[in-house]
C-alpha cells in the first residue's frame, strides 16, 4: 500500500514539476544567467509612489554605489578564474572602470596569448583512444557483471526462501521481536502484520511491530543501523533526517508508554501511532525522491542566496538596482512559441540575444504578441535581429560613445546629468525624444546613438505594442554598473517599461541547448523524460534498493549453503549418482519431518500426504521408491523423476506448514 | 508533586549548576541523579576541574546543610563522626557531633585518609546513622556524601576498599574541559566570578523538597523487562573473564534507582532501557575488579563495561 502511495506521489510530484516548469507562465526564481536573490530584493522594494525620472536616476546611481561597496558584488575585486567568452569581451570596459584593479589584472592574464602547444606524437593519440575504449568496455563489463550477479543472487535467495523456509518458525505465543520474524525485511509487510495483530486485540505485539516497521524503514534508507544492543532512544538520536527523527520519536514515545509504562492504549492512540509510522515510511521515500529530483526544486538554496557575485558579465547588479527602484523582475519559464496575444499584458519582456536566439517561429509569436500591445526590450547584435527589427544599428563597439538625451536631468537639480560615456569623456549630444513608453508614437525612433551617428537604441512600434532595440549589452551587465553614468543611462532606457515589471526570457527554455537532455526537453520530450526518470526511480526503489543494501550474514550463510548444494549436485551429476542423490535427499526429508510427526506415528509418507495435501497413494509410492532405492546405478531418468516429485512434496509440505502458522 | 514538576525542578537545577560549573554536564547530571536517588557519589578527577565547586553550588541551590572534610593521613574517625567530651561543670560526657551530621557532606580527597578513617563513613553512608560510644544517632535527611579523589597522585594515598566503593551509587570521572569551555571559564573569572563566594547562587528548593523529589523518583515504574536488562548487564560483569570481581546486586539496585531519576527528569513515569544504558558506566566502573592479567594488558574497567553493554541485547517489548 505504502509503495503504491509512494508511486502515485512520485507521479504526481513529477507531473507537478513538469507542469510548473513547462507550462507555468513565470517563476520568481531566476535562471542561471541571472542568478540573484529576488525574495530579498522584493523585501527591499520601496513604498508605492512614482518618483520623477531624474530622482529615480539619482537614487539608482546612489544605490549602485552602495551595492558595489558591499560584500555581495565582488565582480571587480574577485573576478572568476575561468571566464566566459562574453566576460573576456568586457575587458576593455574593465580597463576604465573605477575600483576594478583586480579585474584588470585578471583581464591581462586572460588576454595574454597562450603558449603554442607542443603537438604530442600521433601514436600517443591512438594509444590514448584505444585505452579509453578498453577502459570503457571494462567498466561496462564490470557493471553488467555486478548487476547480473546481484540479480542471480537475489533470485537464488528467493528460491531458497521459497523452498526451504525456516522450520523453526515462532509459535503464536511468542512475542514479535526481530528475531521472531527473520523473513520480514519489508517495512510495509511488518506494518501490515502489526495491523493484523492489533485487529486481533494483541495491542502490545501490534505496537511492537509498528515500531519494528519504522526502524526497518529507516534502516533501509541508511538513516539508522539496527543492532541488538541499541535502545530506541539511541535510534531516535542517531536518525539523520530531522523529519524522520520527529516521527520516530513520537512512535517510540507511544510504544514505550505501553510497553514499559504499563499504560493501556486506546484505539485512537494506536491509530495515532500507526499514522506516525505511515508518515515515517512516507518521509523516507519522499526524502530520497526529493534528493533525486532536486532539479524540480523551485526555491533557491541558502548557499545560493549567500553566494557572492563575481562574474562581471552577470545581470545581478542591474537587476538589484531595478528592484530597488520598484521594479519587479522575474523570469518567463515557458518557450516563446507558447506566447499568445494578450499574455503577460502587464509586463515587459527582456530578451538578450547573446544567450537566447529565438527561431523564426518564435519571432512570429513574439511579433503577434507585440502587435497585441506587448512591450519587448531586445539587446544584442544586429546580425541576430529579424528583418522586422532590422534598424541599422551600431556594432558592439566599446570604443564608441553612447549619448542619451541629457535634458532628463534638468527636472531635478539633484539629479546627475544623464550621460553615457563608455570609454572616453566625449561631448554630450542632445537627441530626441525622451525615452518613455507612453510617449513613443513613431514607427521607428532612434533614441540613442553613437558619436558616429549609428543608432544605439531604437524604439520600433508594431501595432499596439513596441520594441526597444539596444545595440549591445554593456549597460545590462554587472560591470556596466561600475560607471555612474551608465547607471543613469540604464535607468533612462528602462523607462521604456511603464509596468515596472520586467520578465526575463529564460535561457533554459529558449536558449541553445547545452546538452542532449536540454535538447530533448526543448523538443517536447520533457514529460517523457520525467516519466522515464520516475520509472527508473520506482524500479530502483522496488528492486535496486534491495540490491544496494548490505547482505546479512544469514543470507551469506544461505548463499554459501546453496553453492555447496549446487556443487554437490554437480558432483552427483558428473558421477551419474542419481540414486545416491535420491537416497540422500530422502534421508534429509525424513530427518526434517520426524520432528513434525505426531507421537506414535512414524510414517513419513503419511506425514507428507497430510502436510502437502497430495494423495496418500502418490506419497507412499514416491517415498517407497526414494527411501528404499537400492544402491548402485539405476534408471537415471526414473530416479530423477522421483527426486523431482519428492522435492515437490517436501516443498508443499513446508509451505503448508508455514501458512498454517502465519 | 508529579514527574512533570520533578522534571521542571531537575532542569532548573541543572541549568543553574551549569552556569556555575561550565562544561561539565555529565558531572552535573550525575550529581543530581545521585542526590535524587538517595545515593552517594565519588568524583574522580585532576585538581582544578570543579569537583568541590559542584558540590558546594548544589548545596547552596538545594538549601541542604553542607559540611566539608578535608581528608588527610592523620584524620581520625572521631573527627568525622564526632565524639563525647567531658563537661567539667556537670562532670558528664556530652556528644559533640562531627561534620558528618549534615545533609551534604563533601569528603574531599577521601583517599588521603587511611582505611580506618574511611571506614567511619560506612555506617553513615549505608544506614544513615552514626554509632559513637555505643549510642546510635540518626543523620539528618536527606543525607548525601560527595567524595572526591585525585587519580594522579599515588604517594600517601589509600585506595578505597571494595565495601566502601560499593556504597557509592556512581563514580563520576571529571575530564579536562574543551578549549572553548576553558575560555568561557576564564572569561567568567576575569569578569568577576568568585568560586569562594558564589554570589547569586541562592536556594531554589529546600531539603524537604529534595526528600519529596526522591519519593517521586521512587514511584517511577520499572518494567520487568527493564529489570531483566539491568540484571543481565550486572550479571555479565560477574561472568566476564577479564573481571575478577563483578558488580554486586547493590549495583543492580543502584542502576534501577538512578534510572528512575533519569526517567522522572524527562517527565516520564516509567523507565526505559534508554535510561539505564548511559548510567551503566558510572554505576559499575568502581564496582568491578579487573584480573591482574587484564590490568597488565592495559584493559580499563570502562572498556570492559562498554563491551558488556554492547553484548547485552536491549529488550524490545514488555511482557
Amino acid at each position: 500500500m505504502i509503495r503504491r502511495i509512494a508511486i502515485l506521489w512520485l507521479l504526481g510530484f513529477a507531473l507537478w514539476c513538469s507542469f510548473s516548469h513547462a507550462t507555468g507562465p513565470f517563476d520568481d526564481d531566476d535562471d542561471s544567467l541571472f542568478d540573484d536573490t529576488p525574495a530579498q530584493a522584493k523585501a527591499e522594494k520601496p513604498l508605492p509612489g512614482t518618483p520623477t525620472t531624474s530622482r529615480m536616476t539619482a537614487d539608482a546611481v546612489h544605490e549602485a554605489q552602495t551595492l558595489r561597496s558591499g560584500n555581495t558584488f565582488e565582480f571587480c575585486t574577485n573576478p572568476p578564474r575561468l571566464p566566459s567568452r562574453r566576460t573576456v569581451e568586457l575587458c576593455p570596459l574593465a580597463d576604465r572602470a573605477p575600483g576594478c584593479e583586480a579585474l584588470k589584472a585578471r583581464c591581462a592574464q586572460w588576454l595574454k596569448p597562450p603558449a603554442p602547444p607542443t603537438a604530442p606524437p600521433s601514436w600517443l593519440g591512438s594509444i590514448a583512444r584505444a585505452g579509453v575504449w578498453v577502459l570503457l568496455a571494462l567498466v561496462i563489463v564490470v557493471v553488467i557483471t555486478v548487476i547480473v550477479r546481484a540479480i542471480l543472487a537475489t533470485r537464488r535467495d528467493q528460491q531458497l526462501s521459497d523452498q526451504v523456509p525456516m522450520l523453526e518458525a515462532p509459535g503464536p505465543e511468542m512475542l514479535p521481536t526481530d528475531a521472531a520474524f527473520p523473513g520480514l525485511d519489508d517495512a510495509e509487510a511488518t506494518l501490515r502484520l502489526g495491523d493484523q495483530r492489533v485487529e486481533r486485540g494483541e495491542v502490545l505485539a501490534g505496537l511492537a511491530l509498528y515500531l519494528a516497521a519504522a526502524l526497518r524503514s529507516l534502516e533501509k534508507r541508511g538513516w539508522i543501523e539496527r543492532q541488538a544492543d541499541r535502545t530506541n532512544g539511541e535510534y531516535v538520536r542517531s536518525c539523520q533526517d530531522p523529519a524522520a527523527q520527529r516521527f520516530l520519536r513520537s512512535v517510540v514515545r507511544d510504544v514505550e508508554r505501553v510497553t514499559y509504562g504499563g499504560h493501556s492504549p486506546d484505539r485512537p492512540a494506536i491509530a495515532n501511532t500507526r499514522s506516525y509510522v505511515v508518515e515515517l515510511l512516507k518521509v523516507t521515500i519522499a526524502a530520497l525522491t526529493i534528493m533525486l529530483l532536486t532539479s524540480c526544486s523551485s526555491s533557491p538554496s541558502p548557499s545560493r542566496l549567500e553566494r557572492p557575485v563575481t562574474d562581471p558579465n552577470g545581470f545581478q547588479l542591474p537587476r538589484r538596482i531595478l528592484e530597488k527602484q520598484g521594479w519587479t523582475v522575474d523570469t518567463v519559464r515557458r518557450p516563446l512559441e507558447q506566447l499568445k496575444p494578450g499574455d503577460l499584458a502587464d509586463r515587459t519582456l527582456f530578451l538578450n540575444l547573446n544567450s537566447v536566439r529565438p527561431t523564426e517561429a518564435s519571432w512570429t509569436h513574439i511579433f503577434a504578441w507585440i502587435e497585441d500591445g506587448g512591450r519587448l526590450i531586445v539587446i544584442g547584435d544586429e546580425d541576430h535581429l529579424p528583418k522586422e527589427l532590422g534598424t541599422p544599428m551600431g556594432r558592439m563597439a566599446i570604443k564608441s560613445t553612447v549619448v542619451i538625451d541629457p535634458t532628463l536631468g534638468r527636472h531635478d537639480p539633484r539629479a546627475i546629468p544623464v550621460r553615457v560615456d563608455l570609454v572616453d569623456n566625449s561631448t554630450l549630444v542632445p537627441h530626441t525624444p525622451k525615452v518613455s513608453g507612453p510617449s513613443v508614437t513613431s514607427s521607428t525612433n532612434t533614441i540613442a546613438q553613437y558619436d558616429t551617428s549609428e543608432a544605439y537604441a531604437t524604439v520600433v512600434n508594431m501595432g499596439r505594442g513596441s520594441v526597444l532595440v539596444i545595440a549591445n549589452h554593456e549597460l545590462f551587465v554587472n560591470l556596466g554598473m561600475a560607471f555612474d553614468d551608465h547607471v543613469a543611462a540604464f535607468m533612462t532606457l528602462m523607462q521604456f517599461d511603464p509596468h515596472r515589471h520586467l520578465s526575463l526570457v529564460s535561457e533554459k527554455e529558449n536558449g541553445m541547448p547545452s546538452n542532449p537532455m536540454s535538447a530533448l526537453a526543448k523538443a517536447g520530450f520533457r514529460l517523457a523524460m520525467i516519466q522515464a526518470f520516475i520509472a527508473i526511480v520506482t524500479l530502483f526503489l522496488a528492486v535496486g534498493w534491495r540490491l544496494t543494501r548490505a547482505q546479512s550474514s544469514r543470507q551469506d550463510i544461505r548463499r554459501a549453503f546453496i553453492e555447496h548444494v549446487e556443487a554437490v549436485g554437480g558432483l552427483y551429476a558428473r558421477a551419474r549418482a542419481s540414486r545416491h542423490a535420491l537416497r540422500a535427499f530422502a534421508r534429509f526429508v525424513e530427518d526434517r519431518l520426524r520432528g513434525r510427526t505426531q507421537r506414535g506415528h512414524a510414517d513419513v509418507a503419511e506425514t507428507l500426504a497430510a502436510l502437502s495435501g497430495q494423495p496418500r497413494a502418490f506419497c507412499e509410492d514416491v517415498w517407497a521408491y526414494s527411501r528404499h532405492a537400492g544402491a548402485g546405478r539405476g534408471d537415471t531418468r526414473r530416479d530423477l523423476h522421483y527426486l523431482r516429485a519428492l522435492v515437490g512434496l517436501y516443498r508443499d509440505a513446508v509451505r503448508q506448514t508455514h501458512e498454517k502458522q502465519a | 508533586m508529579n514527574v512533570d514538576q520533578f522534571a521542571q525542578v531537575f532542569s532548573t537545577l541543572r541549568t543553574q549548576l551549569s552556569h556555575v560549573v561550565v562544561g561539565q554536564r555529565e558531572l552535573v547530571d550525575g550529581l543530581l541523579t545521585c542526590v535524587f536517588s538517595g545515593g552517594h557519589v565519588l568524583i574522580e578527577g585532576a585538581p582544578g576541574l570543579g569537583k568541590t565547586l559542584v558540590a558546594r553550588s548544589f548545596a547552596l541551590l538545594s538549601g541542604m546543610a553542607y559540611k566539608r572534610i578535608q581528608f588527610t593521613p592523620d584524620l581520625m574517625p572521631s573527627d568525622i563522626t564526632g565524639s563525647s567530651v567531658l563537661e567539667r561543670q556537670s562532670n558528664t560526657f556530652t556528644f559533640v557531633p562531627g561534620p558528618v551530621f549534615c545533609q551534604l557532606l563533601l569528603a574531599d580527597e577521601i583517599n588521603r585518609a587511611p582505611a580506618k578513617t574511611q571506614a567511619s563513613l560506612l555506617e553513615a553512608m549505608q544506614e544513615r546513622q552514626v554509632t559513637v560510644d555505643g549510642m546510635t544517632r540518626n543523620l539528618p535527611a536527606p543525607f548525601t556524601v560527595v567524595a572526591t579523589q585525585n587519580p594522579i597522585e599515588s604517594q600517601g594515598t589509600y585506595p578505597l576498599p571494595e565495601a566502601q566503593l560499593d556504597r557509592f551509587l556512581f563514580k563520576l570521572l571529571v575530564r579536562e574541559p574543551a578549549a572553548e569551555v576553558e575560555r568561557t571559564i576564564v572569561r567568567n573569572h576575569v569578569d568577576g566570578f568568585d568560586p569562594t563566594e558564589l554570589r547569586g547562587v541562592t536556594p531554589i528548593i529546600g531539603p524537604e523538597h529534595v526528600l519529596a523529589l526522591q519519593q517521586i523518583a521512587r514511584a517511577v515504574r520499572v518494567d520487568d523487562a527493564v529489570i531483566a536488562y539491568i540484571v543481565e548487564i550486572v550479571r555479565k560483569s560477574r561472568e566476564d573473564r577479564a573481571i575478577e570481581v563483578g558488580a554486586s546486586p547493590r549495583a543492580s539496585i543502584s542502576l534501577a534507582r538512578a534510572a528512575q531519576v533519569v526517567a522522572a527528569s524527562e517527565g516520564r513515569d516509567f523507565v526505559t532501557p534508554d535510561d539505564v544504558k548511559p548510567l551503566a558506566l558510572a554505576a559499575l566502573r568502581h564496582r568491578i575488579t579487573l584480573h591482574a592479567d587484564a590490568q597488565l594488558q592495559g584493559i580499563a574497567a570502562d572498556e570492559r563495561i562498554t563491551d558488556i553493554i554492547r553484548a547485552t541485547a536491549v529488550p524490545r517489548i514488555g511482557p
